[in-house]
């Protein structure tokens, strides 16, 4: 597999409106091979969003490097970025947000391929409608003529307008009803499929995540605190983080029901995180150490299950 | 079985000429915890704020009865209506932070129910504000109360709406998407309370919710909601484990979480029809599988225990 994407350290700060520091993102390092998808889960706050606009320099992270196909993007030029650009989409949460509701659909599927000088606009974007699942009249409309799932379909396309190698989907099925939701997963992973497309899929529902994504990484307070195969993670969860969020995941109707680990209290301030790990607050299985050295995101190998990488001092000692 | 605290019959909405809900009917027992469950716009909450007689503007009840505790509520004057919610009554929304006052503490949102409907005495009501944030499982009740909402997170602003609708012990707890701006972990928090709260206090507890997954996990019974109408209803376990409703049977079939990964989603086509255009026959009837002559006429929910408004439904 080639690598497509090779993220070292990347780190965003903020300041917040007091003045202070916020640890949006802290050191977060991964890779991603070209057509694979790579999940992104984790709470409010946890620097998922904060990622996938960082590794699109949508922002100025404060630190780190962004390979993208051997080039890193964060040191590129103005225009040379902008070329880049075209390899590397975003689709967001909400459609109708993302899309100016004055420009007819042609229009909105089309402006990728007009800004960057690209001839054959109008054929484009029949393909691209055809390819989403839209009926080719689509694009004489507005955008508040449809429905969210519609307009969810209308972004993918214009996503999609230019061939990009890199989709950063932001919640992309979040705001939409469960029965509209698998129509759209449907189609990112047929998209997935016919193009190579490679993907971050960030999303707060565990459930979507495992269904989409080979791999997934779990965030917590701006750093990945375990990154792994998707079945070894969800079958065989290490950090005590990941195994308290997918025990919290109600289970559909029928499934056998995990032991549910009530975590007690909220997310710690991400202006001022707390000493060594950022989660030894919250967790039953704290040793003095947690409170002091911060565990690295190392490679283990778990008893029984393939190399996985895990920020924990409980899995130190083998 | 007891009488019930809510009762809900032949309930039509209507804006304009379109219906919104169209002859639902429901119970809740005292302790029960009954899911209204359904996608956008098939009039689960507005069925709820009808319940509270909070509709909006140009909505209005057009056939049925509501009684709370045997009392129908079209017969209270505004008066008595204002004494019911929030009384024997209590609710919570999807969004803490816009049902909160951002300019008054905590402390001073709870006590203001209690004065109101308990005539508490202003110290006595801020002493039993800090008792019910206590109840609530928010850690040093006496400093929470000097707070503002914006100081605090979701969870803890939807912990003290929960304190807020149970400041005076009320008979019925209508919880509309309590925990959809939730992340996962403190959903689960704040529905293990609201099971414990309606369990100790023998309290009927509504909930309006998209998410089957929270219905088969907390609620005794559901009643799921298409275009406008109760579709099936029953034993939640049941309901959503053995769905007769073509619809219900869909809806469950179509969960990532039940499907392996990376295979095709069943997914069912098309979309919900609109309010006014949701015809005479069943309105699930364009996007069913299972669809027959008969679909062009509207099924009545029926059964024993566990009710299904369709001709042809799951064996």
């Amino acid at each position: 597999m080639t690598t497509l994407l090779d993220v070292r350290g990347l780190t965003q700060h903020y300041r917040d409106a007091q003045g202070r520091t916020l640890y949006a993102l802290e050191d977060v390092s991964f890779t991603l091979a070209e057509g694979e998808v790579l999940g992104i889960v984790g709470e409010s706050g946890c620097g998922k969003s904060t990622l996938g606009r960082a590794v699109l320099r949508l922002t100025q992270p404060t630190a780190g490097q962004v390979f993208f196909q051997g080039d890193d993007i964060l040191r590129l030029s103005r225009g040379a970025m902008r070329h880049r650009r075209r390899d590397m989409q975003i689709v967001f949460q909400d459609p109708f947000g993302a899309l100016n509701p004055r420009h007819r659909v042609a229009t909105l599927i089309g402006e990728p391929l007009t800004i960057h000088g690209l001839p054959g606009v109008a054929a484009r974007v029949a393909e691209l409608l055809d390819l989403v699942g839209l009926p080719p009249d689509c694009g004489r409309r507005y955008v508040h003529e449809f429905s969210g799932g519609q307009r969810q379909r209308i972004a993918i396309a214009r996503a999609l307008a230019l061939a990009p190698k890199l989709l950063v989907a932001d919640e992309p099925v979040s705001a939409l009803d469960v029965s509209i939701q698998s129509q759209i997963i449907n189609l990112i992973a047929a998209l997935k499929r016919q193009m190579g497309l490679a993907m971050l899929f960030i999303s707060h529902d565990l459930s979507v995540v495992r269904h989409v994504a080979a791999r997934i990484a779990v965030m917590y307070l701006g750093r990945i605190v375990e990154i792994g195969p998707a079945a070894e993670v969800f079958d065989a969860p290490a950090h005590p983080y990941t195994r308290a969020l997918l025990s919290a995941v109600p289970q559909p109707p029928g499934a056998a029901r995990r032991e549910r680990i009530l975590l007690a209290g909220d997310l710690p301030d991400p202006t001022d995180p707390p000493p060594g790990c950022a989660f030894h607050g919250r967790c039953a299985y704290a040793m003095a150490v947690c409170s002091q050295t911060r565990p690295m995101l190392t490679a283990r190998r778990m008893p029984g299950a393939a190399a996985r990488a895990v920020a924990c001092h409980l899995f130190e000692q083998a | 079985m007891t009488a019930p605290v809510l009762q809900v019959e032949g309930l039509t909405l209507e804006a304009g000429r379109a219906a919104l809900v169209e002859e639902v009917s429901f119970a809740i027992a005292p302790g029960e915890m009954l899911a209204l469950v359904g996608e956008s716009g098939c009039g689960k909450s507005v069925t709820a704020l009808a319940i509270m007689r909070l509709l909006a503007p140009g909505i209005s009840r057009t056939a049925g009865r509501i009684c709370i505790e045997g009392t129908d509520i079209a017969t209270l004057d505004a008066e008595a209506m204002r004494r019911l919610r929030g009384n024997r009554v209590g609710m919570i929304f999807q969004e803490p932070m816009t049902s909160l006052n951002p300019v008054f503490t905590v402390g001073e949102q709870i006590a203001e129910v209690l004065r109101i409907h308990r005539d508490l005495s202003a110290r006595a009501a801020l002493a039993r504000a800090a008792e019910l944030l206590d109840l609530v499982g928010l850690p040093t009740p006496e400093r929470q109360l000097a707070r503002y909402p914006h100081q605090m997170s979701g969870g803890q602003r939807q912990r003290v709406m929960i304190a807020i609708a149970l400041a005076c012990e009320p008979r019925l707890l209508i919880a509309d998407e309590p925990t959809t701006a939730l992340d996962v972990t403190v959903q689960a928090q704040i529905l293990a309370l609201i099971d414990r709260l309606r369990r100790q206090r023998d309290m009927a507890c509504l909930l309006i919710t998209h998410d089957l997954s929270v219905v088969a996990e907390y609620c005794d019974r559901a009643a799921v909601m298409y275009a406008g109408r109760i579709v099936e209803a029953g034993p939640a376990g049941e309901v959503f484990s053995r769905p007769r409703h073509r619809y219900t049977h869909a809806l469950v079939r179509t969960m990532p979480a039940r499907n392996p990964p990376g295979e095709v989603l069943p997914a069912i086509t098309g979309q919900v029809p609109p309010p006014g255009a949701r015809g005479d026959g069943c309105s699930f009837a364009p996007r069913c599988d299972g669809r027959l002559t008969e679909c062009a006429s509207r099924p009545a929910l029926a059964g024993a225990s566990h009710d299904v408004a369709c001709w042809n439904p799951v064996a």
